[in-house]
């Protein structure tokens, strides 16, 4: 980083800095609003984790959106999820700061956002100080680039957990599992304390448990109508999610599960008429914003589901817990070829009943709108429509509703005269 | 039983009058001058006026356009994009490719075979292939708009304009002036790197035959001709490429009236 | 201004002789595959093993996508904003310029090299496509998966080419690139001097040609000219401010040109057009496949590993080698990897008195103009 910056590692100043910014920002983000408890009660719980990242007394791992965290929640460290803080930092106000602190640094704007964000916040040091850094090799080259730099940053150790190209191939399961127990030696020893076993082994059991009631969840969302709107599930995340292996995630998902199910089995009156139902890919804008209120009020469609909340790994086995995170990291559709991705999305699409697709493409992030060229080919012989909308999630200034509104009113209009 | 359709856009408003029997009776075109409200009053009344019915006669009215949802006295508002396709479809049928270059910006809209929207691109975030590049470059070289067209056919040398930003283009140009290339020339090698910037949009629909283009640079004859001999192909252009869109708002009124 | 092309007149025809060979290689890549009896398979990455294509009996080349006149058809592949210069490949690739070729290798190097294999697979019709991963830490771990990934890259081979690739037919090829390292090792040693002996456009011609395959003809004529210029006796003129050019994939001898143009020479390109390409050898103490693995692993740092520091830290060597003023760090639009690394590098450099000049364009410059005014503006205050 080319400033130096004079004030000390300390958490409680770092938090102080960022709730000061956040006080003096004019107009303060409104918080999306959840119609389930369960929601509020997610929103509650990644907020304590992240207030409790800046607790002097707290183990802090800052990590990427798929480095499993059921190790860090058997060793007791707390994660940060380095990339999705940026959603978080934007109820805060203080994301455009912290882009321009990046682009006065040198960092181009052609960087993803959220890379950008997160840079530009280390160096306001609005960030609490880990004590250790872990990031996997996919989804990009901006996140792994961006864990180096923070680990030199904050002269703190960084792990690299390097993700093999081909899932199928007979070394990658070895070669990952191997590594994942490397990374728990590297911080054991950085933190001066042992894992124990039994708690990962708990983890583990934690995980699954909160799987499956998402994985219940999931089936119900099949239901037509949609039982919620994707604005509100959207933000569950659930494969980006840092909170696998905690106990209160399983109370969180139940509690969705059963609230959806109750909503399903007490619906009084029968669908007029059968809405559009949509498959949403990638994120959403994460300022102030209407993108979804629009798409399901306004335009009056179901966003049925999102690719960001399918659960696509088994149940873990808790006696062998290091080789069930690397085979569920090689599950992951990102992760090697990409016709394997563009299967699960193919079977979504039938699964949920789907009439088109929109997909965020999210300013930067080459890996996912690179490979859409080829989805959009295959759908198109399949005669299924998707449509890429362009914006970006963390800077709003990269934002234009009005331009959005008419792709996305012609595409629903494009649908709705092709079913007429 | 009439029906009325409405294009908004940000730089000219344009009212369709459509009967029962599909004729169209009249429309105008007028410029929008900031004043989305005023603009659309003014062309609702006075297509009334031309095709000689009142308001009462009319039965349903739908807006179009970049200002459309601003319009309280319109029943329903539509994309441009659907009302393009429903509008060129009308004039031509079997269209499958419609290409609108407007003032702001530019749009390709595939067809299918039964002239429904099957795909659609668009590029309002650069000004360079769209009405706007034409006029900031009309004006460097002191020229008429509507003369582009004509000075170009004259073009004797192919110089190939390299700045794919409006605003390069423009210096690109005065040096080229000054160097002492002729308008005409210079005016061919824009022509050319517009056409290069919407087949290059356009690429992504997969470009078929018919093609009509819509919009006001439809009517630069040296545009369409840089379009035809890069795609190799013959564009089919409107009477008026201006009342597309409002006449595709139109069908969409007279199909709920 | 002082004028790196002067050499000792009476000579000059001949080294002149050898360059313009080389550059009629580089420019007659295409149409010599085509002719060669031998399957001819495209490589994108200087991390590509090319002494198994060897071994296996084909002709390894480097696809440049030069011949690519825009991106129309590979930006509706991929996408718009990505690296050009996969763009240009994919481009060359779906135009049909390849359609004479066996296969292609392409190593996943990073996010656009990773979907260009997937773009590659979906639209062209290339019958043999090979992904080889490549880790981006280098550990024992991490040598010990990749030396597996190259044992299936060659069973992938012997596969397809129903021939099997010997232990013997590896230490051949290992061999025959060694050479080409070595004469390009020693070709840069002419650049070190006050006074190099060859620019750095015709350095690049150079190495250029030595991806197009024929590495035995390749080999003959620049031992030749290595030959020629050691009995050159250095000249001691005024020296030049001196260049280092790092970055994303390059090839434009243009720029080359303007930077020489404003008064520096470019002694050294830290580029896989440069000496990333060549730098080292591989131990043939080692078993062969353990030496690859291990030299391809632990080649010279591209931004695409993770590792800044060390990337730094070879560069940092470069600069004393080659007793350089100043670096120019040219990065492709979009190429994270080079793009992420630049602050880093840069604040390194400065803080060693090493100034660093940003600039950033397409794999095809047009925006050359204004390129010129930021080159010309830096050698101003270096001077």
């Amino acid at each position: 980083m080319s400033r130096v910056l004079a004030e000390k590692n300390n958490r409680a100043t770092q938090l102080k800095k960022l709730l000061q910014t956040a006080q003096k920002a004019a107009t303060l983000k409104k918080s999306p609003f959840y119609t389930l408890k369960a929601s509020q009660k997610r929103a509650q719980l990644t907020t304590n984790l992240f207030l409790k990242a800046y607790d002097e007394k707290s183990k802090v791992a800052f990590r990427n959106v798929i480095m499993p965290t059921e190790i860090f929640y058997a060793m007791d460290i707390v994660p940060v999820c380095v990339e999705t803080v940026c959603a978080l930092l934007a109820n805060f106000n203080v994301t455009l700061q912290c882009l321009d602190s990046a682009e006065q640094n040198n960092y181009s704007r052609d960087i993803c956002s959220f890379t950008r964000c997160t840079l530009g916040a280390a160096i306001e040091n609005y960030l609490p100080t880990p004590d250790f850094l872990a990031c996997t090799s996919y989804y990009c080259d901006d996140s792994t680039k961006l864990f180096y730099t923070l680990s030199k940053k904050y002269e703190k150790d960084f792990f690299l957990l390097d993700i093999p190209y081909d899932h199928n191939n007979v070394n990658a399961v070895h070669y990952l599992e191997n590594q994942l127990k490397e990374m728990v030696e590297s911080i054991e020893k950085t933190l001066n304390r042992k894992i124990d076993m039994d708690k990962l082994s708990e983890a583990i059991r934690l995980s699954n448990e909160a799987r499956y009631y998402f994985v219940k969840l999931n089936e119900l969302r099949t239901k037509i109508p949609a039982p919620i709107g994707g604005g509100e599930a959207i933000d569950y995340a659930a494969i980006l999610a840092f909170t696998w292996g905690s106990k209160e995630i399983v109370d969180v998902y139940k509690t969705f599960y059963e609230e959806v199910k109750h909503k399903v089995e007490n619906s009084d009156k029968p669908p007029q008429k059968r809405k559009i139902r949509i498959l949403w890919r990638h994120l959403r804008p994460y300022y102030n914003n209407s993108l979804f209120d629009f798409i399901e009020n306004e335009c009056d469609v179901e966003v049925a589901f999102e690719e960001v909340n399918f659960i696509y790994w088994g149940e873990m086995d808790p006696d062998e817990p290091y080789r069930s995170l690397a085979k569920k990291l090689l599950a992951n559709p990102p992760v090697g070829d990409f016709q394997r991705w563009i299967g699960v999305t193919l079977n979504l699409i039938d699964k949920y009943n789907i009439d088109g697709i929109i997909s965020f493409n999210h300013w930067g992030c080459r890996q996912l709108c690179s490979g859409e060229g080829i989805l959009k080919d295959i759908l198109n012989k399949k005669g299924i429509p998707m449509i890429q909308i362009g914006g970006d999630c963390i800077d709003s200034r990269e934002f234009s509703f009005a331009q959005l509104k008419t792709r996305i009113q012609a595409f629903l209009e494009m649908i709705k005269e092709r079913n007429r | 039983m009439i029906a009325v359709g409405l294009d908004i856009g940000s730089l000219s408003t344009e009212a369709v009058v459509l009967n029962d029997k599909n004729k169209i009776l009249s429309y105008v075109i007028e410029l929008t001058q900031g004043d989305c409200k005023n603009a659309a009053e003014n062309v609702f009344y006075e297509s009334l006026n031309k095709a000689k019915v009142s308001k009462e006669d009319v039965s349903n009215i739908v807006a179009t356009g970049y200002g459309r949802d601003n319009i309280s006295f319109a029943k329903k508002t539509v994309t441009e994009i659907t009302c393009h396709a429903l509008g060129a479809y009308f004039l031509f049928p079997e269209t499958r490719t419609i290409i609108d270059i407007g003032g702001q910006d530019s749009k390709g809209i595939k067809l299918d075979g039964n002239g429904k929207v099957a795909d659609f691109v668009m590029n309002d975030k650069c000004a360079a292939g769209t009405g706007r590049f034409l006029e900031v470059i009309a004006h460097a070289m002191g020229v008429k708009l509507t003369d582009l067209g004509k000075l170009s056919s004259q073009s004797k040398k192919l110089i190939p304009i390299s700045s794919m930003c409006t605003v390069f283009a423009e210096s690109e140009v005065v040096s080229l002036v000054a160097e002492g290339s002729t308008k005409s020339d210079i005016i061919n090698g824009i022509h050319m790197a517009i056409a290069e910037r919407i087949v290059t949009l356009l690429k992504r629909i997969n470009i078929e035959e018919p093609v009509v283009m819509t919009g006001g640079v439809a009517k630069n004859e040296g545009v369409v001709r840089a379009l035809e001999n890069k795609l190799k192909i013959k564009i089919n252009i409107p009477e008026e490429p201006q009342m597309v869109g409002a006449l595709g708002a139109a069908l969409i009124a007279k199909r709920y009236m | 201004m002082h004028n790196t092309h002067e050499l000792i007149n009476s000579e000059m025809t001949s080294i002149e002789q050898y360059v313009s060979w080389f550059v009629q290689t580089s420019e007659h890549k295409i149409k010599n595959l085509k002719q060669n009896s031998k399957p001819s398979i495209g490589w994108f990455s200087v991390y590509t093993p090319e002494e198994i294509i060897y071994a296996a009996g084909a002709v390894p080349f480097r696809v440049t996508g030069e011949s690519s006149e825009s991106y129309s058809l590979a930006r509706v592949a991929l996408f718009t904003n990505m690296c050009s210069y996969t763009l240009s490949c994919l481009e060359e690739g779906m135009q049909g310029s390849y359609n004479f070729i066996r296969g292609v290798v392409i190593v996943n190097t990073c996010d656009a090299r990773r979907r260009l294999y997937d773009a590659w697979k979906y639209y062209v019709n290339t019958p043999f496509v090979h992904l080889l991963d490549l880790p981006k830490v280098i550990s024992v771990e991490s040598k010990d998966y990749f030396r597996k990934q190259i044992v299936i890259f060659i069973k992938s081979f012997e596969d397809y080419f129903g021939k099997k690739i010997s232990t013997d037919s590896l230490r051949e090829t290992i061999y025959l690139c060694n050479k080409t390292r070595n004469l390009l090792n020693k070709l840069m040693d002419f650049r070190k001097g006050d006074e190099p002996l060859i620019t750095a456009s015709q350095s690049m011609g150079i190495i250029k040609a030595s991806m197009c395959g024929h590495k035995h003809e390749f080999n003959e004529k620049l031992n030749g000219l290595v030959n020629l210029l050691e009995n050159r006796e250095i000249s001691h003129k005024k020296k030049s401010l001196k260049i280092l050019l790092s970055g994303s994939y390059f090839d434009q001898i243009n720029l080359i040109k303007l930077i020489e143009d404003s008064g520096a020479t470019v002694v050294c390109e830290d580029i896989s057009n440069g000496i990333k390409y060549f730098e080292g050898e591989i131990d043939l103490n080692k078993d062969p496949i353990t030496a690859l693995a291990d030299y391809y692993l632990e080649k010279a740092p591209c931004a695409r590993m993770i590792d800044a520091e060390r990337r730094f830290k070879h560069i940092w060597k470069l600069i004393d080698q080659y007793n350089v003023d100043a670096v120019i760090y040219f990065s492709l639009k979009f190429c994270s990897t080079n793009l992420l690394d630049f602050p880093y590098l840069e604040k390194e450099l400065k803080q060693r008195g090493v100034l660093v000049l940003f600039l950033e364009g397409e794999r095809f410059l047009v925006n050359l103009n204004q390129l010129k005014t930021r080159i010309q503006a830096f050698i101003e205050m270096l001077l």
